[in-house]
């Protein structure tokens, strides 16, 4: 039996999802989710091999779910309507229906996913993340795990980021949170204005900033409202004199 | 306005050739009418040669050699034509005695005359260039409002056709109920967008379609609580305002929380003003997805547009709620 896991906060659109199903007798819904929240206990309990996961959900949406699971399964996305999110789904071949979903279109994705087996390549799913990160305008927030519970933490809060080996550390008033993302990809989504990319290892919130002082050679210390003291390299240091003006 | 330009001077002149120089009446009429139609004839070809050619440099010698020449050829002409129509001697003396002081007289009023009609077309062509730019500002602005108002959501179209979609295969009879509701609604949607204004009920009644649709999606999470104040039923407001309220309060509240939804809608009378307030559960700890605002974005740029004023949208946090409250000014 393949363990099937849907996640979509309408009832009548699990209700369609598992009304097809039943052309699948090997195929076993071992759980329905309202929200992201719930998708992410129970990805983590089932360990399905696929998912049928809703975009636009209650609390976190489907990519922001997605990001928080390491093992990721197998995704056929289901969406009423995004232009953005059907691009980054086609350039990266990860399946996607559109809402209303027919039934033959429904056929054809899981035939499609039983014929390779092989759950959707991680790197094309990290690509479709982080093109919808880039194109769904700057955003405002980054969804974190700490331990079983979901945070949701406002990019205003966080005071910076801090590389850590092939993750980053988010790091906030509240304490410091471990996310699978790279410097590259928040350097590259944050809002350039207010995160500056000041060291190899480090994107300061520019607002946190209450002083530059020069250290070594070239180098130079940014001082946080809280006293936490950041290197600055040379290249960081031009970046950041641009973004205050100086 | 031009008679009266034309027969003023004519009056002048011929008072002052019958009294002054004590001319015989048919000598003053025809001198004073002949000069006075030269004069018309020379102040229309000064206007049009202006008009049509006038230098960028030395515009004053161009203006005063052009009226000088057509002073001296009129104040010519009228001479040569003195000369075949009267045979008083004493009278064609006086004529050429008086040459200069008409080339003089007519070249005064050639001037003055076309300075004043050259300045008058240009007011009214910036009158007409205002009136113009006056009803493209209109236009704009009701081709915005038009599209403000028609911004439908489709995502809760392709949703709601889902649903429908899965209601066939599982409760028929709701599915048709369903289709029903779904078409009711968008030919609401559709009438309403051609009107202006429409009564506080009428606007309550396509609410209510709406709901019924959003409450067949998200069946018992949802509960609308609606008061309204009959006095106030009958009142006259745009259309289409209440409706992304309700929908961005569902949102809201939906998308914020997975417990049941409980929304509050109030409409009452504030002195001259129709009050909204509607109120639905809150969750401070998340921060609303992106791109969720655009509801009273949008609606807020309406009421600039409809009202002249910024002021007429209020939104505020209490405890876990957030309430958006809407005052409409009396129609008049």
């Amino acid at each position: 039996m393949t363990k099937v896991v849907l996640i979509d906060d309408e009832p009548l659109s699990r209700e369609i999802v598992k009304a097809y199903l039943r052309a699948f007798p090997d195929m076993d819904v071992v759980q329905e989710c309202n929200d992201g929240f719930e998708g992410v206990k129970a990805i983590q309990q089932h360990q399905p091999e696929l998912i049928f996961l809703d975009i636009q959900m209650p609390k976190i949406n489907g990519f922001e779910m997605l990001e928080l699971i390491d093992q990721k399964p197998s995704v056929i996305f289901i969406t009423a309507y995004d232009s953005y999110a059907i691009k980054a789904f086609e350039a990266n071949a990860v399946d996607y229906l559109l809402k209303p979903v027919p039934e033959d279109r429904f056929q054809q994705a899981v035939l499609k996913w039983k014929s390779k087996i092989t759950p959707t390549a991680p790197d094309q799913m990290e690509k479709v993340l982080s093109s919808m990160a880039t194109t769904a305008a700057q955003q405002n927030r980054i969804v974190v795990k700490t331990g079983n519970k979901v945070k949701i933490i406002p990019v205003h809060e966080v005071q910076y980021i801090e590389a850590n080996d092939d993750f980053v550390n988010i790091v906030t008033a509240e304490g410091t949170f471990l996310k699978n993302k790279t410097m590259q990809f928040y350097e590259q989504t944050l809002d350039a204005q207010q995160f500056v990319r000041i060291h190899r290892s480090y994107i300061a919130h520019v607002g946190q900033i209450t002083r530059i002082e020069p250290y070594q050679k070239e180098t130079h210390l940014a001082i946080l409202r809280n006293g936490k003291q950041l290197p600055v390299s040379k290249a960081g240091y031009v970046r950041l004199k641009e973004i205050l003006g100086i | 306005m031009i008679a009266f330009a034309i027969l003023l001077p004519a009056a002048g002149l011929f008072a002052l050739l019958t009294t002054w120089y004590g001319l015989e009446f048919t000598l003053a009429a025809t001198d004073t009418m002949l000069s006075v139609f030269l004069l018309v004839t020379a102040v229309v070809a000064s206007r049009s040669v202006l008009t049509t050619y006038f230098p960028q440099s030395g515009k004053l010698a161009y203006g005063i050699g052009l009226s000088m020449a057509l002073a001296i050829l009129i104040t010519w002409l009228f001479y040569q034509s003195m000369q075949g129509l009267a045979d008083d001697a004493g009278y064609l003396s006086f004529v050429y005695e008086s040459l200069p002081v008409r080339v003089g007289f007519n070249w005064v009023v050639i001037v003055s005359m076309s300075a004043m009609i050259i300045l008058y077309e240009g007011f009214r062509e910036k009158q007409k260039d205002t009136q113009h730019e006056r009803d493209t500002a209109a236009m704009v602005k009701e081709a915005e409002l038009q599209k403000l108002q028609l911004q439908l959501q489709p995502h809760f179209l392709f949703n709601s056709l889902n649903s429908i979609n899965a209601l066939i295969l599982t409760q028929p009879p709701r599915a048709r109920e369903m289709v029903q509701q779904l078409s009711d609604f968008l030919r609401a949607t559709l009438k309403r967008a051609d009107e202006q204004w429409i009564t506080l009920d009428q606007e309550l009644h396509y609410l209510n379609l709406y709901l019924s649709i959003e409450k067949v999606r998200f069946g018992h999470r949802l509960d609308v609580q609606t008061e309204v104040d009959e006095q106030i039923k009958l009142w006259l407001i745009p259309p289409l305002l209440l409706q992304p309220l309700v929908e961005n309060a569902i949102k809201f509240g939906l998308y914020g929380t997975t417990d049941n939804v409980s929304i509050t809608m109030k409409t009452y009378r504030v002195d001259n003003a129709l009050r909204v307030t509607i109120t639905n559960p809150f969750d401070a700890d998340m921060q609303p997805p992106e791109g969720s605002g655009f509801g009273l974005n949008g609606l807020r740029r309406r009421l600039y547009l409809l009202y002249g004023r910024n002021d007429l949208l209020a939104t505020r946090i209490e405890a876990n709620h957030f309430t958006v409250e809407l005052t409409l000014p009396e129609k008049l």
